[in-house]
């Protein structure tokens, strides 16, 4: 069913208050800061750490509401309205999980197996701890439950102290296991990642690069003023020059008898690149048609 | 040396540099029960120019070769024991597939008589040898990246039982038939049996030891595999570090007779440490070359294949470091402590797995 929303109701303290009037009015919504004349109030900022709870409770009895999910799983339920909460959990709208979930729908891949999110970000992006772990871990979860759609059965987490890094692993009905990586402390100098790996049995969807954090060969280190990508020559420690070792192989391969004896081209790739340095033009060395 | 089985799908890969001659280890024998695998050996040694001899059963191939400084062991893990005990009571030097045995009694049993023998005994732990990880060792071990927070490693690969069937045998692959899961019909030996490399990389890495382990296993993507093809693994290193091991076949394979290893890159090995002074990320790589072709095997679409190398002389660091190891030369890279270390933490995940349950090493 349509829901009617003219107004928003924006709260002034809202940290995201800038960024949220821009997305009215691109939206062409009417923010407002009187809350009782709006359609819909963003309470998504309040984390009922405080006295928001009676406040959030008596909108809820009222108006339509928009919450964290940690404030959502706080209300006293039987005193409100279910159908005036909406809980905040925007990952849902992500282009990438919703196209995950139509290709499982489609029947594309078969049936969902397993998923592994990675969620990393620069620190001086980082959220407030409360955050990471009820808006940003919640919502992660939230959207592998939309992905997997059956219910979370197991939840297990490995947290680094004091930090928004944590490894997660969790088990939906149906044996469907989801990993998490969220790493809200890379260097500064990185960007942020947001990937999604669905296994299915019988194919992946993902957009997890086929190679490395960039999607590019070779290691990278990064500290909080730069990002180095490191190249290695040589994988193996009896490698050596790739295009030194070429020599050995060319002997082994005259030993072998697989390489062709004779001239070959030389004397016309000498006398091509001879002619094109003196004339300073090119050298058609085909056939005339 | 001699070889003890083909069963271990990576003994042909040092076919080549053996083959060439120029390998440090010169190949007196192979033997194999399997007769597909052991006409395999014969027809690639074949113009060798080498005079091996071969056998369908190691126990004659060792009474036949007394002058064998060397055995590579790489029967089915299940007969690793016996066939690793043998040779070192016989006192040859050991260069082990993977895992030595998933029984750690009969690991911590090898190590005793090799230190009775006095015998060099390395495990094939290849991705030792590879620069990058070693790379990443020397920048966690110098402090380059201060207090090390974090640590992810993803092996994650195709399944190499399609090809390879013995390798989905929960018997001769974990030595036992054990159900992942209570009531489970997937049993034990699957893609965490094959992949100890996770575990040795991140203590290699680190030098810290693991202290706690949770891990689930999802339903299978292969349906038919009678071992496991998922497990997920997190916890604690000593000093409070918080590792993710992901060690799956979650790459799934191409649907042609022969395997290659496409699919868009058949393996990962991604390894990302993030410490207070700095992060650093690397995965496996070794030559890419992207192709569309409409004749490739698979065609019609971007594949990641490999380049291959242009090596010396295709002898595998890791054997060349072992025939340094027999000589006195060096030490061993890889241990079987620790492969034995490694083990230790794959079962701790596996019981987790079937306890549901964090467990503490």
């Amino acid at each position: 069913m349509l829901t009617v929303i003219k107004k928003i109701g924006l709260l002034e303290n809202d940290p995201q208050l800038d960024f949220k009037k821009r997305v009215c009015d691109f939206l062409k919504l009417e923010p407002v800061s009187n809350l009782e004349d709006a359609d819909l109030i963003d309470l998504s900022s309040l984390s009922f750490e405080k006295n928001d709870s009676l406040k959030v409770t008596e909108w809820a009895k009222i108006k339509k509401i928009l919450v964290a999910p940690a404030a959502a799983a706080k209300l006293p339920l039987g005193n409100i309205k279910e159908e005036n909460i909406y809980v905040s959990f925007p990952l849902r709208a992500w282009a990438l999980p919703k196209k995950i979930l139509k290709m499982k729908c489609d029947d594309i891949c078969g049936e969902l197996t397993s998923l592994r999110i990675t969620w990393t970000r620069p620190k001086k992006e980082s959220s407030n701890e409360h955050e990471f772990l009820y808006n940003t871990l919640a919502g992660l979860i939230d959207i592998a439950g939309l992905i997997a759609e059956t219910p979370l059965e197991q939840l297990y987490v490995e947290k680094v102290k004091g930090e928004n890094n944590l490894f997660a692993l969790a088990m939906f009905e149906g044996e469907i296991a989801l990993e998490i990586e969220a790493n809200e402390s890379l260097p500064d100098s990185m960007e942020g990642t947001h990937f999604i790996k669905a296994n299915f049995t019988d194919g992946i969807i993902t957009n997890v690069p086929l190679a490395g954090h960039f999607n590019a060969e070779g290691s990278i280190y990064a500290t909080d003023e730069k990002v180095s990508r490191l190249l290695i020559e040589n994988g193996e420690w009896d490698g050596g020059d790739e295009i030194q070792n070429t020599y050995w192989q060319m002997l082994l391969s005259i030993k072998d008898g697989s390489y062709p004896s004779g001239l070959l081209d030389s004397i016309k790739i000498f006398k091509a690149i001879n002619e094109t340095l003196k004339t300073s033009m090119p050298v058609n060395l085909g056939e005339q048609k | 040396m001699i070889i003890a089985g083909a069963a271990n799908p990576h003994v042909r890969n040092y076919y080549g540099g053996l083959a060439m001659g120029n390998c440090p280890v010169k190949t007196l024998a192979i033997s194999d029960h399997d007769p597909e695998r052991l006409q395999y050996a014969k027809d690639f040694f074949a113009n060798s120019g080498m005079e091996i001899s071969f056998y369908g059963d190691w126990r004659e191939m060792y009474e036949k070769h007394p002058e064998a400084e060397s055995v590579m062991v790489g029967t089915d893990n299940i007969h690793h024991f016996e066939a690793t005990r043998e040779a070192i009571m016989r006192s040859k030097h050991i260069y082990s597939m993977k895992v030595i045995s998933m029984n750690e009694g009969e690991c911590e049993e090898l190590i005793r008589l090799r230190n009775q023998k006095k015998i060099v005994f390395e495990v094939e732990l290849e991705l030792h040898f590879s620069a990058q990880y070693r790379h990443i060792k020397e920048a966690v071990q110098s402090g380059k990246l201060g207090e090390i927070k974090s640590i992810y490693l993803t092996n994650v690969s195709q399944s190499p039982c399609n090809y390879f069937p013995n390798w989905g045998d929960p018997e001769l692959s974990y030595g036992k038939t054990i159900p992942i899961k209570a009531g489970s019909s997937v049993c034990r030996g699957g893609g965490l049996t094959d992949h100890p490399h996770p575990f040795d990389l991140i203590h290699w890495v680190t030098g810290l030891e693991f202290k706690k382990v949770f891990a689930v296993s999802s339903r299978n993507q292969r349906a038919h595999l009678k071992v496991e093809d998922h497990v997920a693994i997190t916890g604690e290193l000593e000093g409070d570090v918080k590792f993710f091991i992901n060690p799956s076949y979650s790459n799934l394979e191409e649907n042609v007779a022969k395997r290659v290893l496409i699919w868009p890159k058949s393996l990962e090995v991604n390894l990302k440490v993030t410490g207070s002074k700095g992060y650093m990320a690397t995965d496996y790589f070794d030559k890419p070359l992207y192709v569309v072709g409409k004749n490739h095997i698979s065609p019609n679409r971007l594949i990641v294949d490999g380049m291959g190398k242009t090596a010396i002389g295709g002898c595998n660091g890791a054997l060349d470091c072992f025939a340094k190891a027999v000589r006195g030369m060096r030490d061993v890279e890889s241990s079987a402590e620790d492969g034995l270390r490694a083990v230790k933490v794959m079962n701790a995940a596996y019981e987790s797995i079937y306890n549901n349950k964090a467990v503490y090493l």
